[in-house]
């Protein structure tokens, strides 16, 4: 199963258009996943596979194992799910 | 659902903010114009970009800030300036900035489908294109009517 963290600032904006936006990514790809909302500080001691966020946040998170995915148009449904195919593959999946 | 939660109050075009602070207070301030937010939840909206950077820039051109619920919001609402002038957030992908949607919601389940319904109206080029072109608030209601004819 894949771990897979969405961060972002408050939980209430981005956050809400970027998981509705990954779980259809991740269903049509037919992976095997769990898929949370936290903030920077809380995905930096994260046991995740995968953490998707923006480029500003990105920068915050310190997380040595998980893969960071930058969005920069969260509502584009094409970005996201190219973004999860090549995530998804670089992890053998 | 967003035609129903915008009206003649909450709608403004052809604002000229002086930078990001601005432009979130104009969108703020239509909230409060239409009685959803109480007048401090403005200033945090502008807190609250300060505290997490312009993440609040989702799409090029498209910022969606907001506070918290217990800032001193009253209900769900949805306010959009529309910017004559684009302002930079700081947002390496998405600057500048010239439609800026305030938001506001009681908890954090209360506006996820105003919310998806946004991301969906954002995500077509045609429309934030409209938005753009639109000279009065009579006009954005409309190309958000016609929107959700046909979505």
């Amino acid at each position: 199963m894949l771990k897979i963290f969405a961060v972002c600032g408050m939980g209430l904006g981005t956050s809400v258009i970027l998981k509705s936006r990954l779980k259809e990514a991740l269903n049509a790809q037919g992976v095997d996943y769990m898929l949370d909302v936290t903030d920077a500080s809380a995905a930096s001691g994260q046991d995740a596979d995968i953490i998707f966020t923006s480029d500003e946040l990105a920068q915050k998170i310190r997380n040595k194992k998980a893969k960071i995915v930058v969005i920069n148009n969260f509502t584009s449904r094409p970005e996201i799910k190219e973004k999860v195919e090549v995530a998804v593959a670089e992890l053998g999946r | 659902m967003l035609r129903e939660a915008l009206n003649e109050r909450s709608v403004a075009v052809g604002a000229e903010p002086d930078g990001w602070q601005e432009a979130v207070e104009t969108s703020g301030n239509l909230l409060v114009a239409s009685g959803t937010v109480e007048e401090r939840y403005v200033a945090a909206m502008v807190r609250t970009v300060e505290e997490l950077g312009p993440y609040a820039v989702i799409a090029p051109g498209v910022a969606i800030p907001h506070a918290r619920p217990e800032d001193g919001a009253k209900s769900v609402g949805l306010s959009l300036a529309v910017l004559s002038e684009p302002v930079e957030f700081g947002s390496k992908e998405n600057d500048p900035v010239d439609l800026v949607f305030g938001f506001s919601t009681t908890d954090s389940d209360a506006h996820i489908e105003l919310i998806q319904a946004l991301a969906d109206f954002i995500e077509k080029p045609e429309n934030t294109d409209a938005l753009r072109e639109a000279k009065t608030a009579e006009e954005i209601l409309r190309i958000v009517e016609r929107s959700e004819e046909h979505a």
